[in-house]
């Protein structure tokens, strides 16, 4: 974790021939493996350049209409190099193999992989200069970052328990985006020391950490449902009513241009009437 | 044989009482005062669970075994896992009213496989112990491979996949799953209870096939009950903890080598080692690791060196 934390913002960026920078080349052909870069793509203006992305790759409208090289987790590669791409933009540690092949074909790449909102932040400003979108960039930061500084910080902090999968039950640890955001919105996630990303939790450890608050992420169940679990009437989140589903699952994994919605979407949940 | 009939009996009774002991007294929820109702709700629900999948899983391999008088026979080798495994995911990611249904779909995947690996297996009348395992196991790659894709194709994590194909005790009962599950543990007991009334021709079918329609045994009606009834009870189970490994291989053999080859004594001895096992695997797999392994690894672990000494000293 804390080795492919520390390599984060570190653009690789391979140049095919002698690194000549792709940036404001006209005419510059990219593929988005990344859903949160293909928000940002269309959010500084440049949609025009994108020639292929992912089934994932759902917003803005515009986004669906492109040529699809696969599932976000299985890209192909094929398709991807048939596009003659000038830039792929990918992540980690999902698309490690990928990245090898590409890297050995002398395809440009870049990998993208903020772990934190600052770094999101920064990596729209990266994106848009890649692009030659330096100012419209600027103006997408600076207008986050304004409305994000508008947000109080919060002197309670409820205990925040993050549910994405019922069978077993799977919730969002340390290092995650997610984690993240709701310690900005003034939330404690109560597996946040956990160093998996995505750990599976034994129904007993939900009920010792007591959670004020439960966000139900997955589709397996209703609020209804986890409100009637064996067991957990006692938590604080069931007793006082504040478990939480149908959220915009997007705005709170993709750090993209939409990262502040995901902020005050959760600020809003934790701390209603603020 | 006879003289270890008690000693047997006490032996695996403790056992039982010893691990339910140990999964309601340790957990992750610890053991505080001021939710011990809650925390025991959860543990006492578990340990009906494990009861239930470890008896049910050891009963029907068991049976199986004898009915196929094949060593190998068990819910796992024959695929019969992972085919309930399948049925039960294709309802799960069908959405949360067919995820009711999962019972259903345990039982009809369950059912499925094994009139499947049965007609692969059986050659010229005959049913052989390496035809039936192959058969079970090409199944078995065959269905965990199809849960991994329905859980893809439906959007759930890779985990979901992991711990339908190799078993967990870590269900959280609604208000509605809980009678579910209380319908699910009435239905166990009644089909164990079956197997237990049938236990005189598992003991003439063990002894071969010809020599029990001799004996006025009518062995297709036989065959057929059992097969019905342990993909009822299979596919039952598997929807609620996922497929279970090596409980249904090696229990039965461990009781075998307590009471001998009657099943009115072997069918018993192995609802009761079979819990006990379980619940002994699972206290280990949720307290060795934060949030628990999947159980299949630790079932393996003490599962495959006993299956070794079988191998090496009895088959």
């Amino acid at each position: 974790m804390s080795l492919s934390r520390s390599l984060l913002p570190i653009a690789v960026l391979v140049a095919a021939g002698c690194g000549h920078r792709p940036a404001a080349a006209s005419g510059l052909r990219v593929v988005s493996l990344v859903p949160s870069v293909t928000e940002i793509i269309y959010a500084v203006g440049a949609g025009g350049v994108l020639v292929g992305n992912t089934n994932q790759c759902d917003y803005p409208e515009a986004a669906k209409g492109v040529y699809k090289v696969g599932d976000f987790m299985t890209p192909d590669l094929e398709r991807i190099v048939a596009l003659r791409p000038g830039l792929v933009f990918l992540t980690l540690p999902m698309h490690q193999q990928l990245l090898a092949k590409l890297k050995e074909m002398k395809l440009p790449v870049y990998v993208s992989r903020p772990a934190d909102i600052p770094a999101a932040f920064k990596e729209i400003d990266t994106v848009a200069r890649l692009l030659g979108r330096k100012a419209a960039g600027d103006s997408l930061v600076a207008s986050m970052r304004k409305r994000f500084d508008s947000i109080p910080a919060f002197a309670d902090t409820p205990r925040v328990y993050v549910e994405i999968s019922g069978t077993p039950l799977m919730t969002a640890g340390g290092g995650t985006f997610i984690n993240e955001l709701l310690a900005r919105a003034g939330g404690r996630n109560v597996f946040g020391s956990s160093l998996q990303e995505y750990p599976v939790v034994d129904p007993e450890a939900v009920l010792k950490a007591d959670p004020e608050v439960m966000l139900l992420l997955h589709p397996d169940m209703s609020v209804r449902d986890v409100a009637s679990r064996v067991g957990w009437g006692g938590i604080g989140a069931v007793k006082h009513g504040r478990i939480y589903d149908k959220l915009d699952e997007d705005l709170l994994f993709r750090p993209g241009p939409r990262v502040v919605d995901g902020v005050v979407l959760l600020a809003k949940l934790l701390h209603p009437g603020q | 044989m006879q003289k270890r009939l008690l000693p047997g009996w006490v032996g695996i009774i403790l056992l039982l009482v010893a691990s339910a002991a140990l999964s309601v007294a340790v957990g992750p929820g610890g053991f505080a005062r001021t939710n011990l109702g809650a925390v025991m709700d959860l543990r006492l629900l578990r340990l009906a669970l494990g009861i239930i999948a470890g008896g049910v899983l050891a009963v029907v391999g068991a049976s199986l075994q004898g009915l196929l008088q094949n060593p190998l026979a068990d819910p796992f080798t024959m695929g019969v896992a992972s085919g309930a495994a399948l049925g039960a995911s294709l309802t799960l990611v069908l959405g949360r009213t067919a995820g009711a249904f999962a019972p259903v779909g345990g039982f009809a995947g369950a059912l499925v496989t094994m009139l499947v690996v049965y007609a692969l297996a059986r050659v010229r009348g005959r049913v052989t112990v390496t035809g039936l395992v192959l058969a079970g196991v090409i199944m078995s790659f065959l269905f965990s491979s199809l849960v991994m894709l329905v859980m893809i194709l439906g959007r759930r994590t890779l985990g979901e996949a992991v711990y339908m194909m190799m078993g967990h005790l870590g269900v959280v009962f609604t208000g509605k799953t809980v009678w579910l599950f209380g319908a699910a543990a009435v239905l166990a007991v009644a089909g164990c209870a079956w197997f237990f009334s049938m236990s005189r021709s598992l003991d003439i079918m063990s002894s071969g096939e010809e020599a029990a329609e001799t004996l006025g045994v009518d062995t297709q009606r036989v065959t057929k009950t059992v097969f019905v009834i342990s993909s009822v009870l299979v596919g039952v189970v598997v929807s609620f903890t996922g497929a279970i490994s090596f409980v249904g291989l090696v229990v039965p053999h461990l009781v075998r080598m307590l009471f001998g080859p009657a099943h009115r004594r072997v069918l018993p001895g192995s609802f009761v080692a079979g819990a006990g096992i379980l619940l002994l695997s699972d206290v280990l797999a949720r307290n060795i690791v934060p949030g628990g392994l999947p159980l299949s690894i630790v079932t393996a672990l003490v599962g495959v060196p006993f299956f070794i000494y079988l191998l090496r000293s009895r088959l």
